[in-house]
């Protein structure tokens, strides 16, 4: 049987344990969830990546549908690597919302539990929750885009079983000046898959800071002490920028080699909105990255960093898609994968002007390093333009290291690892530049350092995972 | 003992023999010149002293303070004091001069059984050492050689040069495309760090540079081989004359 019809088999043998443990507004979209799934099937593998969806989705894990306690996620279990960056720390345990360390509640704006959220304010919920992720974008041109960026049954297979997850509901006009840290961790004794979801609502002229920090752990397997478990996270993010409304919303992973990651993330801007996206992954097992961008009224702004991080056999694609539907917009996408022993990594990135969409901005720049011979990199940048007036570029490199930097910097005594170094995070500095948490961006700097020394191997440095 | 001293040495760049039989001696203090058409070999030469893993040795050897230069790595004879003064020094986008500097005097230091310097004493080396080729505290502060112009670039080079304190010195072309002003600043540089246990090799076309820095030996490079050896009066004649009497001497022409 198909890994789709499995779920599908499951979801309709615990519907009712799934609906308990969740919120009524929440359960109102399984259905059609399902029914999306059956059609959609989880999409097949296309070329130009190396994680398989369907491999991955195909395998036996646990869910916690009966969401039993799990007993971790809270501060006093772990400190994450990027200390001090907020007072406002919420946990997320697999799917579960395991609490904050908020000392003073903030009343102006939502972040908690996704489940919470539904039952407290299912109105608002309904207005935002799958209207992204449920629908197919149309995009308008007759020419069929090589690869589709986010797929529906995969979110729909999320929709179907999505318990809980995390809320940042930040209303007009309200300013929360403070980054908001959302420590997410897996964490299971037998191979697990967490269902994991998060709604991101910046409404009109409202600002908020927001990151997101990835881990899971790596206890041994209950019936086997010898082996790690399989951990994989399939996420929904489903972020809204309103009109002249801010973001920042950072992604920050360290995966282990038996953590997979399948994210999809789906991000709205209206008009004067303006968002700074940045995916970075310090260490990841699998992942692909999926993420859809509109810009849907004039003046919209976003820029989107990624970097990557990759040895060993870990394996990390990122498909993005940025789709100018308004005039006057701008995006900027900066990609960067330092890639080591027999790591992979692919960057796909459609950016789409539509007709009409004139004086847009938009830029693409994806650089790659591949230190061995064993590496495999692709780069894919794809350019669909409809507007006359525009200015629209892009340029991929897959290159090595410059060998008469480090031969100049050899000659000045700079012994050859620490040469190495200092040119990959050189590399990097530009995409860690542009961050606008200052914290983050020098917590940054140091993690990728230590991580380029060969001290952050599958274990992050300063999160003590007991 | 001899700071260093060449025997035979061949080597090729890919596959091309460049070097055919190098023998040269210097003595601690001593400045030489080398001089030589344009692909004789005298870069190669430089190339060869610092370790470039472009270039293979395929016969001779070279020794250092009486060891075999030729086993070190490049860092190993940058801490053992050699230098070299690039003829197109390289830029490095997002590693910073400061950075890169005190990264590469700790480590020599580390090799020397020294302490690492403090930040303090780092940035008050580095604000004297830059006074020596007047180089602009703003150029200190940015990526190393990015957007530098060429006489910043080779000013540069003779900055570092006067933060390692060297024991040989090598200066390829370091006068190439500098006006008056910044040729003397550099001259300057490379006179000061003269004295009785430091020696210098100056690659050159030009006469201006030998002139200030008054090298005691001059030699002549031609298709891979010291084809003459002389002292100063040497290069007077290459300046006035060229290098076809040489070549004809050689029974070439």
């Amino acid at each position: 049987m198909s890994a789709e019809k499995q779920y599908i088999e499951l979801y309709r043998s615990q519907k009712a344990l799934i609906d308990a443990n969740s919120a009524p507004a929440l359960n109102a979209y399984r259905e059609e969830a399902a029914r999306v799934l059956e059609q959609e099937g989880l999409q097949k593998p296309k070329d130009f990546t190396h994680v398989d969806p369907g491999q991955l989705l195909s395998a036996d894990y646990l869910l916690n549908l009966a969401r039993h306690e799990v007993p971790t996620g809270r501060e006093d279990l772990f400190t994450c690597a990027v200390p001090e960056l907020s007072t406002n720390v919420h946990f997320l345990c697999n799917e579960q919302y395991t609490g904050n360390t908020d000392k003073i509640k903030d009343s102006r704006f939502f972040a908690g539990s996704l489940r919470e959220f539904a039952r407290l304010y299912p109105e608002i919920l309904t207005a935002y929750y799958n209207q992204l992720a449920g629908k197919r974008l149309d995009t308008g041109d007759k020419r069929s885009a090589r690869f589709e960026t986010c797929s529906l049954g995969e979110a729909a297979l999320n929709t179907m079983l999505c318990q809980d997850g995390f809320v940042l509901y930040v209303p007009a006009g309200v300013e929360v000046q403070k980054p908001l840290q959302l420590i997410s961790l897996l964490r299971a004794v037998d191979d697990f898959m967490a269902v994991q979801r998060l709604l991101v609502i910046i409404e009109d002229n409202a600002k908020a800071s927001l990151l997101v920090c990835e881990h899971a752990s790596m206890l041994p397997k209950m019936d086997d002490q010898s082996v790690v478990p399989d951990l994989l996270s399939l996420q929904t993010v489903e972020v809204f920028v309103g009109k002249h409304a801010s973001l920042d919303f950072y992604r920050l992973e360290e995966h282990h080699e038996h953590a997979f990651r399948l994210g999809q993330t789906y991000v709205r801007l209206d008009e004067g909105a303006h968002a700074d996206l940045g995916e970075y992954a310090l260490t990841a097992g699998r992942t692909r990255n999926r993420m859809q961008i509109e810009l849907t009224a004039p003046d919209a702004q976003v820029q989107l960093y990624g970097m990557a991080a990759l040895d060993g056999e870990q394996c990390l694609d990122n498909i993005t898609f940025i789709d100018h539907q308004a005039p006057r917009c701008q995006s900027n996408e900066l990609f960067k994968y330092v890639l080591d022993e027999k790591a992979k990594g692919s960057f796909l990135g459609r950016i789409l002007v539509r007709k009409g969409s004139d004086k847009t901005d938009a830029h693409q720049t994806d650089r790659n390093l591949c230190l061995t011979p064993d590496t495999r990199m692709i780069a894919r940048p794809e350019l669909e333009i409809y507007a006359d007036d525009v200015k629209c570029s892009h340029g991929a490199t897959v290159g090595q290291l410059d060998q008469q930097a480090l031969f100049y910097m050899r000659t000045r005594g700079i012994p050859e690892d620490e040469a190495r170094m200092l040119l990959m995070f050189a590399f990097m500095s530009d995409v860690i530049d542009g961050i606008r948490i200052e914290q983050l961006k020098d917590r940054l700097k140091h993690l990728i350092e230590k991580r380029f020394r060969g001290e952050l191997k599958q274990q992050c440095a300063g999160c003590q995972i007991r | 003992m001899a700071l260093l001293e060449i025997k035979n040495l061949h080597a090729s760049v890919g596959g091309k023999e460049i070097l055919r039989g190098i023998n040269l001696t210097i003595n601690p203090g001593e400045v030489h010149a080398v001089m030589g058409p344009n692909g004789a070999g005298k870069s190669t030469l430089s190339a060869i002293l610092t370790g470039n893993p472009q270039y293979e040795v395929t016969e001779g050897e070279i020794l250092y303070k009486g060891k075999d230069l030729l086993a070190m790595k490049p860092e190993q004879r940058a801490w053992e004091g050699i230098f070299l003064s690039f003829q197109y020094p390289v830029e490095i986008p997002g590693v910073s001069m400061v950075n890169f500097m005190r990264t590469a005097v700790n480590s020599q230091r580390e090799y020397r059984g020294e302490k690492a310097l403090t930040a303090t004493e780092f940035l008050k080396l580095m604000r004297e050492k830059r006074a020596v080729v007047q180089l602009d505290n703003k150029l200190a502060n940015r990526s190393v050689n990015e957007g530098f112009s060429g006489g910043e670039k080779k000013r540069n080079e003779i900055f570092q040069m006067a933060m390692l304190e060297p024991t040989l010195s090598i200066l390829d072309e370091t006068d190439s495309g500098l006006d008056v002003d910044a040729l003397r600043i550099v001259s300057d540089g490379v006179n000061r760090l003269k004295s009785a246990e430091r020696s210098s090799i100056v690659i050159t076309h030009y006469q201006k540079l030998l002139e200030y820095v008054q090298p005691q030996f001059v030699h002549i490079v031609y298709k891979g081989r010291i084809v003459k050896d002389g002292g100063p009066e040497l290069g007077d004649r290459i300046f006035a004359e060229g290098f076809d009497w040489i070549k004809k001497e050689l029974g070439e022409e």
